[in-house]
């Protein structure tokens, strides 16, 4: 492999690491992100010629950087006071991280992602509307856990 | 306080910035682990795929989707002349036929009234499995799954340790038979008996073994397996909508192949299958013929008042291309032939609430449908550029 693709392939790495490993906070955790990230960028660089031509490769490496990174457990997240956010509800947490795990890898990658409905249907191997039901439900569980009514 | 998804949106940025600045080894592990894959490097076959099983408890659509399967040969073979058999005479819903759809904005299973509001429907304390259908004489009938305890016992699987029930509505709501059944899907119903679908699934929801289709006798709750399907194919992922007519159920399935992604698979683009089955409720004998539709998800069917058509609900092919908009749409076919007769956009599958709306796009999902006459359909949609979602019905002349 030349010079040219190992940069451009250094450059996919800064843009898209960033994006992966805050989307893998939400099903592997803070401790889990990192290593989820290096495997699904592993089978980037594997795969590169594959890979770049994508569309949606962030979309593509999330699924792959969970089934290289079976777990069991629950992830965990910091609370937002250690992330210096006060503003942020305490409980918030500990609710999106009792969701079902659709549904919260749903409202993960739309809310805290801020990815958009085609890329998370991508990324969950689902179609756009379950992807909105996941997100829907979540929500609706979230508000409940947490006695906030639904916004006008 | 701020709303919930501005409050996940902050504390998504300072996880992020967190985890990207937190530790310097970061970036340079991950490029060294990219450059040269870890010693052992896991190769793992895919798993099967399954659509059915993750929809035990997230029941959102008004089809069953199953994982596909293939009928031997010799009780799928075509009749002589290429047409399928099927007898137009009894068991048809009349027009103007019942709308009952999922309001998803709401999360409500309901009727939707010619010209007036839409009613919740009687569910018996059930979350259905498939959607629930409507009795040929008035009521209904529900299958699916007794409500779980907030939060699940301590060990409890979300796929095997569910308990489902049956239960029977009648004119003037009041539930008349409730009973316990095994794991199914509600497919139809005709007069005296409902129609379920069900396949084993094992402890991670994935399906273990070949469908089979049961009539449940409604009045006294005796079971006869109507068709086991003999193979089993774990290398495609399908869905299906089904219909009763004149004592055949009536499907049709879109299959795609998938092809694996570490333990996870992927549709594989331009592998769609759009296929008319017809199984008869009796014999169990089974005929199917391809139909010339590219859909690579049908989210639901509806057999015309007099049995000679029916309605499809479906999702186009799946390009593979993120530009490409995701369409919904509406065919018409003929039930002896599967001929296509009509065939038109409904919108796109895609929610502009979030990221803006491409240009062109007509943002609205499918959710119900019925036949009000002989040529017309009452569609049920929703917005998908409102916060609830907001339901709305076209009414479509379709000959």
């Amino acid at each position: 492999m030349g010079a040219t693709t190992a940069e451009e392939f250094d450059a996919f790495v800064q843009e898209v690491r960033p994006r992966l490993l805050r989307a893998f906070a939400g099903c592997r955790g803070r401790d889990g992100a990192p290593d989820a990230t290096a495997e699904a960028l592993a089978y980037a660089w594997e795969h590169w010629t594959t890979v770049r031509g994508m569309d949606n490769p962030a979309g593509y490496l999330y699924r792959v950087g969970l089934s290289r990174t079976r777990s069991r457990k629950r992830p965990v997240l910091p609370q937002p006071k250690r992330l210096g956010m006060p503003e942020i509800e305490p409980a918030l947490i500990p609710a999106l991280l009792a969701l079902p795990e659709t549904q919260r890898t749903a409202v993960w990658l739309v809310h805290a992602c801020q990815w958009r409905y085609m890329e998370v249907a991508e990324a969950m191997d689902t179609s756009v509307s379950m992807v909105g039901n996941h997100v829907h439900r979540g929500m609706e569980r979230l508000r409940a856990r947490l006695e906030v009514g639904t916004h006008a | 306080m701020l709303e919930l998804e501005e409050q996940l949106r902050r504390y998504g940025d300072a996880l992020g910035r967190s985890l990207a600045h937190g530790d310097a080894r970061d970036l340079a592990g991950d490029q060294r682990v990219a450059l040269k894959p870890p010693p052992g490097h896991r190769r793992r076959r895919p798993p099967l795929l399954v659509a059915v099983a993750a929809t035990a408890c997230v029941v959102a659509i008004t089809v069953a989707a199953v994982t596909v399967v293939r009928s031997d040969r010799g009780d799928d073979a075509e009749p002589a002349d290429g047409q399928i058999d099927l007898a137009i005479d009894a068991g048809l819903e009349p027009a103007p036929q019942r709308l009952i759809l999922l309001d998803s904005g709401r999360e409500l299973w309901r009727e939707l009234p010619r010209d007036d509001k839409p009613v919740p429907l009687e569910l018996a304390g059930l979350d259905p499995h498939g959607a629930p259908r409507p009795l040929p004489g008035g009521g209904h009938v529900v299958v699916g799954i007794h409500p779980v305890e907030e939060p699940p016992p301590e060990g409890f699987n979300e796929f095997t340790d569910l308990t489902f029930g049956l239960a029977v509505v009648g004119l003037d709501g009041e539930v008349d038979v409730e009973r316990d059944i095994e794991p199914s899907t509600l497919v139809g119903v005709t007069a005296t008996e409902a129609i379920l679908g069900r396949q084993p699934t094992d402890e991670s929801g994935e399906a273990s073994g070949p469908a089979s289709i049961v009539a449940h006798d409604l009045a006294t709750g005796e079971e006869r397996l109507v068709r086991r399907v003999v193979t089993f194919d774990p290398d495609r992922m399908a869905s299906a909508g089904w219909a009763i007519v004149a004592g055949d159920l009536v499907a049709v399935e879109a299959s795609q192949l998938t092809e694996p992604i570490g333990e996870n698979a992927s549709r594989v683009p331009g592998s769609e299958e759009c296929t008319l089955r017809v199984t008869d409720l009796t014999t169990g004998e089974v005929t199917e013929k391809p139909l010339d539709l590219e859909c690579s998800m049908v989210r639901g069917l509806q057999a015309s008042p007099d049995g000679s058509q029916a309605a499809v609900a479906y999702e186009g092919a799946f390009s593979g291309r993120t530009r490409d908009l995701p369409q919904v749409r509406l065919a018409v076919i003929d039930l002896p032939n599967g001929a296509v007769r009509h065939d038109q956009l409904l919108g796109h599958n895609i929610d502009c609430r979030t990221g803006g709306c491409p240009p062109g796009a007509k943002p609205a999902d499918y959710q119900g449908m019925a036949w009000d006459d002989a040529a017309t359909l009452r569609v049920a949609m929703t917005d998908l550029t409102t916060a609830f979602r907001d339901l709305s019905v076209q009414r479509i002349t379709v000959r």
